[in-house]
């Protein structure tokens, strides 16, 4: 398995935190199977519930670089959110940069304990704006 | 903890090395700035000769707060809303005129089945009047189309009544069901003043008033509020839209973001603080000084509290006496709170500064005030009832329920006979925490998750703790009958199923819905 770290993180200055125009689209499991047009200068976000609690069935997602093209991936984040969603303890957040200039698809899958909330897949399609 | 790891590469994501992330930091103990805009007080008007009569025109606006250029929405221009000062006897009468158009469309395609016009119908509800609500009064069921024109009137319980409307803080906004949170994240909200005997208490008559109007604005890349379906997410913005747009979000207090509040040392003033945002609560704290509450919901207190902070949860108001303390300028702060919104605690926000200078004073401060509303010991004992609120995130779009039905008009509910008191047990099965509102009649909390509440004070909006209930007592006052809603104060919530009807009964039979009482207004407004 490589693993690439890509060094300018995103959002990881907190004089960033209050500049409305560096504010990413976000997308959530309600956003599966869309298809939308964006403003490439800004990054994107997916947000999906995830599990880390041995109690119940883990779930942990995974990018699927085969399946995706169009942007970089840059980092992702398991944001604590226990009992928000039943089955889930945390949200596990991607964060991509994307293409100026070419379509942008993002797979993302997880191992099945979480079929029953989106199919087990998220998909997104974008093309710039 | 937050972790953040870093990933990439050909094949699957890799979990790699935890590092801090800056960005997502809950901000606590943010710095207070060395200036500040200036504090605005809100133009007011009054009622004369018992009454007040005006128009009420909605329609989008242009504001610039701190410095972003957003397309809003205001009454009669007035952003926030102006302050309408009336007494316990007056009628309040105006002509909402609904000149809303669509604003934040997003330049996708809207889900399927959802209209963006949909946001402008609108309504208005005067949250804690005790006034009829029926076609007319306070009717939050009937729509406003926008181009529409409705007249309303209230008829603001007097001291005849023997239940006068108690003196303190109220408000008003928009009310139509599926538009509620919109409208409210669009910064409609004004404030009511009733006037009455805690004014006249020696320290609080002396202490100059300030009344904080705290908005919740929600905005996309073009300064409008999203006409779009909302979806809640974690980070700086509670909500994205689907279509997705770039969300953000600002508390401005009167429309100003982060004013300085002049106080001199020792002066006392009377702040009367409004949570008029759809969805995040605020725990008031004001670094270095105590709170001296005397209201809660625009209901007095008997004696004054001394508070380190206050909770406000969305819909609520505190009023209490502040005392400058030395000169120096001091965050007045919405505290890093977990109201069980995905992705942990909302991080802190700095509201304001206080800003203490000027030739000392020697301001008093309030002890005992007035005596609060009492249920009337020859009150028939009514039927104590059980509501439980939930809520599923997880779909598209989320849906929320009390005793898991979602809001239908249609339907009624909940009967009660006025002139009766009961005990509302409400369960919060959510780790969400829901404010509970009814409309028309407030009550008492007298149990927080099973423990007895010591001293209860009346409220018209109570936060249900996470996984936890809260038991009210209410009495339903006998001069007041009619159709209306109690609901979560939580606007997303309640937008997305989270009301139900009640019927104010003067029989106890549901079947009096069929037979309403004549409309209280007008079909059409003098104004």
């Amino acid at each position: 398995m490589t693993r690439l770290v890509v060094a300018a993180l995103v959002a990881a200055s907190p004089a960033l935190a209050d500049d409305p125009a560096k504010r990413p689209y976000i997308f959530t499991q309600g956003h599966t199977g869309s298809t939308q047009a964006i403003d490439t200068a800004r990054m994107i976000e997916v947000q999906l519930p995830s599990n880390s609690d041995p109690s119940s069935p883990l779930v942990t997602w995974a990018f699927r670089p085969g399946d995706s093209g169009g942007v970089t991936p840059v980092a992702v984040q398991v944001v604590p959110s226990p009992g928000r969603i039943e089955g889930f303890n945390a949200v596990t957040v991607f964060s991509f940069a994307p293409s100026h200039s070419e379509d942008m698809k993002i797979t993302i899958s997880t191992d099945g304990a979480a079929g029953e909330l989106i199919d087990g897949v998220f998909t997104l399609s974008l093309t710039p704006r | 903890m937050r972790r953040r790891v870093l990933l990439g590469g050909a094949a699957a994501a890799v979990l790699a090395p935890i590092i801090p992330d800056p960005a997502l930091a809950l901000d606590c103990g943010l710095a207070v700035p060395p200036s500040g805009p200036t504090f605005r007080d809100l133009p007011e008007t009054r009622s004369k000769d018992g009454r007040l009569e005006t128009e009420l025109r909605m329609a989008l606006k242009q504001v610039t707060v701190g410095g972003i250029a957003m397309t809003m929405a205001a009454y009669n221009d007035d952003f926030p809303g102006r302050i309408y000062r009336l007494k316990p006897g007056d009628r309040l009468r105006w002509n909402l005129k609904n000149r809303l158009k669509p604003a934040g469309v997003p330049k996708n395609p809207p889900v399927e089945g959802f209209d963006p016009a949909s946001l402008t119908i609108t309504n208005v509800h005067t949250h804690g009047l005790q006034v009829d609500p029926g076609p007319g009064g306070d009717d939050v069921i009937t729509p406003v189309a926008a181009g529409e024109d409705k007249c309303y009137t209230y008829d603001i319980p007097g001291p005849e009544t023997g239940i006068p409307q108690p003196a303190g803080l109220h408000w008003y906004h928009p009310h139509k069901h599926g538009a509620t949170s919109h409208q409210g994240w669009q910064g409609l909200a004004g404030p009511f003043i009733i006037e009455g005997d805690i004014d006249r208490v020696p320290e609080v008559a002396a202490a100059r008033e300030r009344v904080l109007l705290i908005n919740e604005l929600l905005f996309d890349e073009t300064g409008a509020t999203p006409s779009a379906v909302m979806l809640p997410s974690t980070g700086f913005s509670p909500f994205t839209a689907d279509p997705a747009v770039p969300t953000d979000i600002r508390f401005p207090v009167n429309g100003v973001l982060t004013p300085d509040i002049d106080i001199a040392p020792g002066q006392t003033q009377r702040w009367r603080v409004l949570a008029a945002g759809p969805h995040r609560f605020f725990d008031l704290q004001i670094d270095g000084h105590e709170l001296w509450q005397i209201g809660q919901d625009g209901i007095p207190f008997a004696r004054a509290r001394r508070m380190d902070r206050i909770l406000l949860a969305p819909g609520n108001r505190a009023e209490f006496i502040l005392k400058g303390g030395a000169p120096g300028r001091y965050g007045v702060r919405a505290l890093c709170y977990d109201q069980g919104h995905p992705g942990g605690p909302r991080p802190e926000k700095l509201l304001a500064t206080l800003a203490v200078a000027g030739a000392p004073q020697d301001g008093r401060l309030p002890d005992a005030l007035v005596r609060p509303p009492a249920i009337p010991p020859d009150a028939p004992h009514g039927t104590d009832r059980t509501l439980v609120f939930s809520g599923d995130i997880s779909g598209k779009p989320v849906k929320f329920y009390i005793d898991g039905k979602q809001f239908d008009a249609t339907r009624t509910d909940q009967t009660v006979k006025v002139g009766t008191w009961e005990d509302l047990t409400l369960v919060n099965k959510d780790v969400f925490q829901h404010p509970f509102h009814i409309h028309v009649n407030p009550f008492m909390v007298i149990e927080q998750n099973g423990v007895a509440v010591a001293d209860p004070v009346w409220w018209d909006t109570i936060r249900l703790p996470s996984r936890g209930s809260v038991k009210v007592r209410m009495y339903f006052r006998p001069d007041v009958t009619g159709l209306t809603v109690y609901h979560c104060h939580i606007l997303p919530h309640e937008d997305n199923g989270m009301m139900g009807t009640i019927l104010l009964s003067k029989t106890g039979d549901p079947a009096e819905r069929d037979n309403p009482a004549d409309p209280v207004s007008p079909a059409s407004c003098p104004v």
